[in-house]
């Protein structure tokens, strides 16, 4: 019985004992052994003293009554409420923030629409308004002159419009003629128009002469 | 509803003997329904607990009503949650910790702001007395006091827990989730280390 274990082991055993963890056996065997081992009582009898100063230390530090705590201070209500503000104030913070990147997003695309447009009239500006410019030039200036030319008996529209190298419905247009029968002694106006400088004038005369070479070329 | 409750609270007397250590749950209950008088009567009961325990920790009469205050807002927000694996004491305790631990690292945060401060304007403050020094005056209590402020924190509240809250040692493996042997292996080195500085001082 005496020497069961060692002191470490009594150690263990003293310590469970302090915890309120030792069964009633365990403890005899224990009592037995302190009886039997000054160390270990010495060793027990230390523990205890410190338990005693801790309790007396800690009463004093810490036995403190609580400082009244106001229910109001953490009424439920006050907690929902809160939770609730909280819960407001993220979903604000949420719709002002998807408020301000919608406005960006559309304020960008209108820039960039705004953009867009300006780059193309500045492109086309160039271009056509000259274009224009010189078609309207054509047709608002049809300073022809005209000179007279009186039908003979052997004369035939066709005849006429190939000798002033105008064309047959230019003549007829320009003398308000309401058919193309023409007569004897008849006067006729035929416009001689001066050559306009239009694009159209010029563009036939590059383009034709290619057409020409490689058509002169093929059968030859 | 609240009537029926008035009427409780004058006769209350048995039914506060009756709640107070067999079964929180009826009272939880009515806390979560919105029960003003329930939420009353709980705060009453466990405030003093909560406050020694935050007291305990953090040593300031201040801190600990803030704690305190802070504990229970947080318990009666998250009241829904509570489920009964550990009892509700070892719950209200375990919150009360983590209050009180991320205060500590706030006021500790503070006193490092506070030291770089005086460091760049090289101001010397003086730390007034703490008023634990003069409350003691037994020089075994002085001795053991340092000690115990001195252990690291595992050690520290186990012990607080153990001695000045008299919990068990499964309640305490509650509160602090981790295993029995665990409690039983942190109380056994920390009483071994208190033991000592008061033997350090007897030989002296």
């Amino acid at each position: 019985m005496d020497m069961q274990f060692t002191h470490t082991e009594a150690h263990q055993l003293i310590q469970y004992n302090l915890d309120h963890a030792l069964n009633s056996a365990k403890q005899k065997t224990l009592f037995a052994h302190l009886q039997e081992c000054d160390a270990c009582r010495a060793y027990a009898d230390g523990m205890y003293d410190m338990e005693n100063v801790l309790h007396q230390v800690m009463n004093k530090q810490w036995n403190h009554p609580p400082l009244p705590l106001s229910i109001d201070s953490i009424r439920p209500q006050n907690i929902f409420q809160k939770s609730a503000h909280s819960l407001f104030g993220l979903r604000t913070a949420l719709i002002s923030i998807v408020v301000v990147a919608f406005s960006f997003l559309i304020w960008q695309l209108r820039t960039t629409v705004y953009d867009s447009s300006e780059q193309i009239s500045l492109s086309l500006a160039p271009v056509p308004t000259p274009s224009i410019q010189l078609s309207t030039a054509s047709i608002e200036s049809p300073k022809c002159e005209w000179s007279l030319h009186k039908v003979d008996e052997l004369d035939t529209l066709d005849s006429i419009a190939q000798q002033y190298s105008v064309s047959k419905d230019e003549i007829i247009i320009f003398n308000k003629m309401n058919s193309d029968l023409i007569y004897e002694t008849m006067e006729l106006k035929i416009p001689q128009c001066n050559p306009t400088p239009t694009v159209t004038a010029h563009m036939p005369t590059t383009t034709l002469t290619p057409i020409l070479e490689l058509t002169i070329d093929t059968p030859g | 509803m609240t009537l029926n409750m008035k009427i409780f609270s004058l006769t209350g007397v048995k039914y506060g003997d009756h709640m107070n250590h067999a079964d929180p749950s009826w009272l939880i209950s009515e806390c979560i329904a919105g029960n003003e008088d329930a939420i009353e009567t709980l705060v009453r009961q466990y405030e003093t607990g909560v406050f020694k325990l935050a007291f305990s920790i953090c040593n300031d009469l201040p801190e600990a009503y803030e704690i305190m205050q802070e504990t229970f807002i947080a318990v009666l927000r998250s009241l829904r949650s509570y489920q009964e694996k550990k009892t509700f004491k070892a719950w209200l305790y375990t919150i009360t910790i983590n209050t009180a631990r991320s205060h500590l690292r706030k006021s500790r945060l503070t006193e490092k702001l506070r030291k770089a401060l005086t460091s760049i304007f090289l101001v010397e403050v003086q730390k007034s007395s703490t008023p634990e020094e003069a409350v003691i005056q037994n020089e075994k209590e002085a001795v053991l006091w340092r000690a115990l402020n001195n252990l690291d924190e595992r050690h520290r509240l186990v012990i607080v827990l153990k001695y000045f809250h008299e919990l068990s040692v499964a309640e305490i493996s509650q509160i602090l989730s981790i295993r029995e042997g665990t409690v039983h292996s942190r109380l056994h080195t920390a009483r071994e280390r208190l033991k000592d500085a008061l033997e350090f001082l007897n030989r002296e």
